[in-house]
């Protein structure tokens, strides 16, 4: 017996019915659209549009540009997330171990993560400068010469990597931090006196237990540090020779700037097809646990 | 005894560290702020210039000449109409999946926080093409429809796992006392979701006050909001660093008070509820 007051599936979905209809026409129609556009050769700059089938995914795939840019990407996530999850991680667990939780110093340590990107890329940018900017007076201080930050391709991967982990290692932090606080107690007190060390109870307590957070932590990095734009968008354009083309600013460049709309639009789709199956494998289970 | 002193040391130590990590993250930030104060000299000295005589040159210069004001209010009128229609949207949406039995509800979760994975370029492209066919290019009204689009699915998520932490007796209690559906939603939700609502509101009136890509691309002149602008002076002539760098700060201020006052709910927003902080 169902009663008047009853809650049903289907008044649920009237609640969630004006987010869904927004969702669908101002973000899915266009990426329909956009499907739609990376079948043709559509480019702003002529007026002719016709049906092309897979020729522009084929063009995509065998060129240069984009495998250069996927390989940059690979790169620039690996070498940053790595680092932000080990200094993340080394730094929460260094805050665990004092007896007050320092509220302010959490408070400070959050600000490189949401300050505003285009700011970030820009004092940056500054404090790279090979004539003036005090990172190479720093390196010329300790030894290493006059290091051609931003114009050199090797450094200039290494600063944009730099900068995305200042800008995300909090990122990292908090979440760890969390995750470490909200572990019980006694298990810690258990193997104090069992006896057991600082690395075993690292290694054999404290990671097992926070498995979940590191991988829901690192899935929702990878997740963000794809769509990586802004900073390196001011930073490097992806210069010097392509060296920080990472796949985004390749896409914004084709789309937005050579207004080739069926490329961008066709290269955006290999990019999601992978961000998909990378999260098929990691949030389904994450989600499915929590 | 010795145990115990120990133990003070070890902390002390600690403490000591995560102070200077702490102090090494808030350099380049504070670099900034200097740096907006410095004389042209002082700014491109190779040696770098650590005690100066203050100056407002580069503040003077931004407001008389790159008409900040201006800009400013785009983007308070931007961020705050986002804020509110996604708690708008985002709010009865969250209830609806926390408290109704919704065929496929996990399948749900997982299509909107995939859409959340969607590289924002990826439709920022299509964008430019559609929002000029229905006559919403160059309009403040598209930023504020897209910055919603793009921060709905963190707000549903996030609100969601809100909205689950209140006891559903709540509810119950509510419709015993006449309450439908919508009035729960009103009378029991809504007041007793105001931390989430918060920490929701601040994450998005922050994550659109600092959105470049779509304002640099479907807006332009009087009506850009301020990253674009910072953008602007990056490639003007050269960079005019001064005012670039007041510039920034200008952007930033807003952001680094609003980030203070959140901070204690921030690990759980940034994972979507995932987490709890």
């Amino acid at each position: 017996m169902i009663g008047p007051k009853a809650r049903t599936g289907r008044q649920g979905l009237w609640f969630f019915l004006p987010a869904a209809v927004f969702l669908t026409v101002v973000l899915i129609y266009p990426l329909v659209y956009s499907l739609y556009a990376s079948f043709t050769n559509m480019r702003l700059t002529s007026p002719i549009t016709r049906f092309v089938g897979l020729d522009t995914y084929a063009l995509v795939l065998s060129s240069e540009l984009f495998r250069s840019s996927v390989w940059i990407t690979v790169v620039f996530l690996s070498c940053a997330i790595t680092l932000e999850f080990l200094i993340g991680f080394g730094l929460a667990l260094s805050f665990r171990a004092m007896r007050h939780t320092h509220p302010v110093m959490r408070a400070l340590l959050m600000l490189p993560l949401m300050a505003t990107p285009v700011s970030v890329g820009l004092v940056w940018k500054l404090m790279l400068n090979s004539d003036f900017g005090i990172v190479a007076y720093a390196g010329q201080q300790l030894g290493f010469g006059n290091i051609l930050w931003l114009a050199d391709p090797f450094f200039s991967m290494v600063s944009v990597i730099a900068m995305d982990v200042w800008q995300w290692t909090p990122f990292m932090f908090l979440i760890l931090l969390a995750g470490l606080e909200g572990l019980p107690e006694d298990v810690f007190e258990a193997a104090e006196v069992d006896g057991s060390g600082a690395l075993d109870q690292l290694l054999h307590v404290t990671l097992p237990l926070m498995s979940r957070i590191i991988v829901i932590a690192l899935a929702f990095r990878v997740m963000f540090a794809i769509a990586t734009f802004d900073t390196v968008f001011v930073l490097t354009k992806g210069g010097p020779a392509r060296a920080t083309d990472l796949i985004t600013l390749l896409i914004q460049r084709e789309g937005l700037v050579n207004l080739n709309v069926a490329l961008a639009s066709a290269m955006s789709f290999l990019v999601l097809l992978m961000v998909t199956v990378f999260s098929a494998f990691t949030f389904k289970k994450v989600l499915a646990n929590g | 005894m010795a145990e115990r002193r120990r133990k003070g040391w070890r902390e002390g130590a600690h403490v000591v560290a995560n102070m200077m990590i702490v102090a090494l993250f808030l350099f380049p930030l504070a670099w900034m702020f200097l740096g907006a104060f410095k004389a042209q000299g002082d700014l491109l000295s190779p040696t770098p210039v650590w005690f100066f005589t203050p100056t407002l040159e580069h503040w003077q210069f931004i407001f008389e000449n790159w008409n900040v004001e201006r800009h400013m209010v785009n983007s308070v009128i931007v961020s705050v109409l986002t804020t509110l229609l996604t708690l708008a949207l985002g709010l009865p949406a969250a209830y609806g999946l926390a408290r109704f039995p919704i065929a496929g509800k996990d399948a749900i979760t997982f299509e909107i926080l995939s859409l959340k994975m969607i590289p924002p370029i990826a439709a920022v492209v299509p964008l430019f093409v559609l929002t000029r066919q229905v006559g919403l290019y160059n309009t403040l009204t598209v930023l504020v429809l897209l910055n919603t689009a793009f921060q709905l699915p963190f707000a549903i998520l996030v609100l969601k796992s809100f909205v689950e932490e209140i006891p559903s007796e709540i509810d119950e209690a509510a419709r015993v006392d006449g309450c439908g559906s919508f009035g729960v939603l009103w009378r029991a939700i809504l007041p007793l979701s105001v931390p989430g609502l918060i920490c929701c509101a601040v994450f998005v009136f922050i994550f659109s006050w600092n959105e470049f890509m779509i304002a640099n691309t479907l807006v332009g002149g009087d009506l850009r909001p301020l990253p674009p602008i910072v953008g602007l002076a990056l490639t003007h002539r050269g960079i005019l660093w001064g005012p670039a760098l007041a510039l920034g700060v200008v952007v930033l201020l807003p952001v680094l008070a609003l980030t203070f006052a959140l901070s204690r709910y921030m690990a759980r927003g940034l994972t979507f509820g995932a987490v709890k902080g």
